[in-house]
């Protein structure tokens, strides 16, 4: 308890506000003593009087020169006793914060919990969201790197964004009023020979000037010379990322210099980029290249001119996309150009689950604010008697106000460093939650428990502490003092405070009910797209990936008779059901759409023509996928180069194409209806692949017919194993290796392991609002106890008055009780109507977004549990007592 | 030392502190204890003593606290712990210093 101030007297504390007068006043009347009494001792001496007193002032000095220096020494003394009463005082607040929190164990464990849960979790999503959001790409610290990407609208007329063509790219090098400089590049697999075997990697071709386009600069030796850039492949020169330097190259400087085999040719590397640094895709070797006049599929990067904003290059860029249709109307139909930020297009993903993240950590922030504002002002009124005490005793108010806020301070700094260890431990497992290309792109390890995270959880603590305390202070030091010595602990339970219990009650348990719901949403979205039926069997398929040589492989002769070699190894290998292969694979590893032209199907415009995904497919395809034909039949080894050419389509689009008629017999062909490619006839109709494609609608052709042009130089197996199919690849590495062992085999996975990628996000998504739906629930649950247990222990006298008066038991019970259900039940009703909207809101993001009663049901059960107990055990206490000495008590 | 000598710097203070070690004294008595305790040898003047004083308040060494003297108000300054100490210290190294003086100068011990 704070005492008046103790360590000065009354006096001196008076003295001490006129320092420079107390001082001076001194001084003087000391000197003046000193002056008289050397005088008389020297007039005693035989000194004359006039001489005494001249020599008696001389040897003691004149007092208006020492009373500066005094004054001044004074002022010194004084401040340091100040703050040494400031510390001192702090001592003792602090002393009695911790008395005061020691004797109620209980709650001060419920708020330092509760502080701590709340804090921590924010902390962390904060950490997060701020790399996610805000954190710049090294690369480009002033956000004016962007993509420049060529869009063509679907039927519907969304448009489907893709990468530029080499017109584009010429276009914008035109303005540099628009852009200060731009570069072409594009990704491409390239097979890297070494002593232990071929491997494939990631290459960019880039155009001149890509480092500094970029903002990039090589960490050892030098980027392309311009004579490089200007020979392109020819130069025969690479930059490595730093990964590949480090694995391939011995991580050392006298890797410049070095030469590696790249598809059969010596190229020597130049330079090692920096850490982290893969653009575009997942870049490990850049090659200078000079871009055909033809080339599409080019990643074209951009740097905003001065001044210039996103919005004026949009605007600039739709001319220039009407200009390029007006000057190429067969190649370029329908084209539109836009550009996007370099960071936006690499994060693109994230905010969506940033701001759903967000909003769960707001509603159970909400809910441990709460909870800790109940339990510190029911703390704080609960000693209002104690306050009116020490008033009448002389504490000051601002005394007073201050012991709050110590205590306030104390307790928030505590759950905060709590807090903040509970968000050390909880970023790492949130950092799932950033896209992979930001983690890639900035080279970010783990979210750094950096000074931003530590700063937003000091100052949320100091700022809580100070705040609750503060209102704490208010509310009882406005407190009629007399009234609340009078009525003693009744005036806590009073009834302006027990609305504000209710208010407590009923916010509490409706804001748990919305998170557990919504909650149960995403989980429910997760549950159906985790049983949903993929249109193929994903148990038990090993699938990998190779690429055809151009130069070994570039016919199509080639390339089948390779195909057919490795598939018939593939069967005749223990272990292996069934062997085939595609072009695309339907869950991973990107998509290839196709615009197609279905015979008879109306045509509004030749721009809006159908796209289709585009699968070019081995014979036995369907049956080693499990993919169900519906009408006609599969692909097979009949489907030969010469032989009728044929497709077999998706269920959607053969009702797509050709409604209300069987699509079988019927033809379609590549491009628009007057292109040149060859009519395909419909043979077969299949089960729709649930895919991660962009396109509806699928095309499986017969690969022996289409085994040429860009969509036929990779092939992914199919392998269905009989056992666990990774024991399989060993022995598949080694067939290829008998047939070709320059062939280089990536991307070895299960399509089960895939399909669950996909869904990764889905499923932290639904673990994590578990969590926060638990924590949640777990808060309301303390909170709700702890109100209501205060509000019943708070209204013991009452009980014991009605007990006296001869009440019956268990009317009081039911009257005690009745209250605190009624605000769980108004809480259970609004949480539920609030959770209904949340419901709709979602429904938007998620399909078939529905409210979950059962779980609605569950939580309300959860918490008129913890509602009941919470009165249960303080009533049976109140009523077990004498009626009489209940009413002592107080 | 004469009164046109001046006082060695910091000797002031510790004689101060000396003319307070056995008992609290108020101005006027540690002057004329100074005085008298060096048979005249030593008199502090010239307004030095004052600022002294506080000096060594404000150091902590010493306290003074108002008291009452032949009838009157007079401020009694006593030692504290720390000044004390200081003292002690002060008189070990003078008599080391004393003595070095004395053998340089006179050839024997002071």
């Amino acid at each position: 308890m704070p005492r008046p101030r103790e360590r000065r007297s009354f006096g001196q504390n008076l003295r001490s506000l006129f320092w420079w007068r107390r001082a001076a006043d001194d001084v003087v009347e000391e000197m003046q003593l000193h002056a008289d009494l050397r005088a008389r001792e020297l007039e005693e001496g035989g000194v004359p009087q006039a001489e005494a007193r001249a020599r008696a002032e001389r040897e003691v000095g004149r007092p208006a020169e020492v009373v500066p220096m005094v004054a001044r020494l004074a002022a010194a003394t004084d401040r340091q006793s100040a703050v040494a009463q400031w510390l001192d005082e702090a001592r003792v607040d602090a002393r009695d914060a911790v008395r005061s929190c020691r004797r109620t164990p209980g709650l001060t464990v419920l708020t330092l919990l509760t502080i701590a849960l709340g804090l921590g979790a924010n902390a962390a999503i904060f950490g997060v969201v701020n790399v996610a959001v805000f954190a710049p790409l090294p690369f480009d610290r002033d956000n004016t790197l962007v993509r420049v990407r060529e869009f063509r609208r679907l039927p519907d007329g969304t448009p489907r964004h893709g990468d530029a063509s080499r017109r584009t790219a010429d276009a914008i090098a035109q303005r540099p009023d628009l852009f200060t400089n731009s570069v072409p590049a594009s990704g491409v697999g390239r097979t890297l020979a070494r002593d232990t075997g071929a491997v494939r990697i990631d290459a960019a071709r880039v155009g001149p000037g890509f480092t500094t386009v970029v903002g990039v600069t090589p960490i050892l030796g030098r980027t392309f010379t311009e004579a490089e850039e200007l020979a392109g492949d020819a130069a025969l020169v690479a930059l490595v990322s730093h990964g590949f330097w480090r694995r391939e190259l011995g991580g050392g400087p006298d890797a410049i210099g070095q030469t590696i085999r790249l598809e059969g040719r010596a190229v020597a590397v130049v330079g090692v980029l920096p850490p982290g640094f893969h653009v575009p895709y997942d870049s490990d070797i850049w090659l200078p290249t000079r871009f055909g006049e033809r080339e599409r599929n080019i990643f074209l990067l951009a740097r905003l001119g001065r001044g210039v904003s996103l919005e004026a290059a949009h605007a600039a860029l739709e001319v220039i996309g009407r200009d390029l249709n007006a000057a190429y109307p067969d190649e370029l139909a329908g084209l539109g150009v836009t550009a996007v930020r370099a960071r936006a297009y690499f994060v693109e993903e994230e905010d969506r689950i940033a701001v759903a993240m967000m909003g769960a950590v707001a509603l159970l922030l909400l809910i441990g604010g709460t909870n800790v504002a109940v339990l510190l002002t029911t703390k704080f009124a609960s000693r209002s008697d104690e306050v009116a005490v020490r008033a009448a005793l002389g504490c000051s108010r601002a005394r007073q106000v201050r012991q709050f806020v110590t205590e306030g301070l104390l307790v928030f700094s505590a759950g905060g460093a709590a807090g903040l260890l509970l968000a050390a431990w909880l970023k790492d497992l949130l950092i799932v939650f950033l896209p992979d290309a930001l983690a890639t792109q900035t080279g970010l390890a783990g979210i750094p428990l950096d000074f931003t995270m530590v700063t937003f959880a000091a100052a949320v603590s100091v700022a809580s502490g100070l705040g609750f305390g503060l209102i704490a202070a208010r509310r009882v030091s406005h407190a009629n003092l007399r009234a609340t010595m009078q009525a003693s602990g009744r005036a806590v339970a009073g009834s302006g405070v027990r609305t504000l219990l209710g208010r407590f009650v009923i916010a509490q348990v409706a804001i748990a009910i919305v998170l557990l719901s919504a909650a149960g949403t995403m989980v429910e979205t997760f549950r159906r797209l985790q049983s949903r039926d993929l249109g193929f069997a994903p148990e038990g398929l090993l699938t990998l990936q190779f690429d055809f040589n151009t130069t070994r492989y570039g016919s199509a002769d080639a390339r089948r008779l390779l195909l057919d070699r490795v598939l018939e190894r593939m069967r005749v290998l223990p272990g292996i059901v069934s062997a085939s292969a595609t072009t695309v694979n339907p869950v991973c590893c990107g998509n290839w759409g196709l615009r197609v032209t279905p015979e008879g199907h109306p045509l509004v415009r030749p721009e809006l023509s159908p796209v289709v995904q585009h699968f070019i497919v081995a014979p036995g395809y369907f049956e080693t996928m499990s993919q169900r034909v519906i009408e006609g039949r599969a692909l097979t080894v009949a489907d030969v180069a010469g032989a009728e050419m044929t497709v077999v389509v998706d269920r959607t689009a053969a009702a797509r194409f050709w409604p209300g008629q069987s699509a079988l017999g019927k033809r379609i062909k590549r491009g628009p209806l007057d292109s040149a490619e060859p009519w395909l006839t419909v043979v077969g109709i299949v089960e729709n692949v649930i895919d991660e494609g962009d396109y509806p609608d699928a095309w499986y052709l017969p690969f022996s017919q289409h085994a040429t042009g860009p969509s036929a130089t990779r092939a992914h197996l199919m392998l269905r194993a009989s056992g666990d199919p990774t024991a399989l690849t060993p022995a598949l590495r080694q067939a290829v290796a008998e047939i070709d062992p320059d062939l280089a085999l990536y991307d070895i996975a299960t399509m089960s392991s895939l399909v669950s990628d996909n869904l990764r996000q889905d499923r932290l998504g639904a673990i994590v609002a578990s969590l926060f739906a638990a924590a949640g629930l777990l808060l309301a649950c303390l909170g709700v106890y702890g109100v209501l247990a205060f509000a019943v222990n708070a209204d013991r006298r009452e009980i014991g008055v009605r007990l006296a008066l001869g009440a019956d038991r268990l009317d009081v019970l039911r009257v005690v009780l009745s209250r605190g259900l009624r605000w769980t039940a108004a809480g259970a009703v609004l949480g539920s109507l609030a959770a209904y909207g949340v419901c709709m809101a979602l429904a938007r993001f998620v399909e078939n977004a529905r409210l979950d009663v059962r779980l609605i049901v569950v939580a309300v059960a959860v918490l008129l549990g913890a509602a009941l107990l919470a009165m249960l055990i303080p009533t049976r206490r109140a009523l077990r007592v004498d009626p009489l000495r209940s009413l002592r008590m107080e | 030392m004469s009164r046109s000598d001046e006082l060695l710097h910091g000797t002031l203070e510790t004689l101060i502190l000396k003319a307070l070690a056995a008992e609290p004294r108020h101005g006027y008595e540690i002057a004329r204890h100074i005085r008298t305790a060096t048979n005249g040898a030593i008199v502090v003047e010239d307004g030095s003593l004052y600022p002294a004083l506080y000096r060594l308040e404000h150091r902590k060494l010493l306290r003074g606290e108002w008291g009452v003297s032949g009838g009157r108000r007079a401020r009694f300054y006593r030692l504290t712990p720390a000044g004390q100490r200081t003292l002690k210290a002060q008189t070990r190294r003078w008599s080391a210093f004393a003595g070095g003086v004395s053998r340089l100068l006179l050839g024997k011990d002071a």
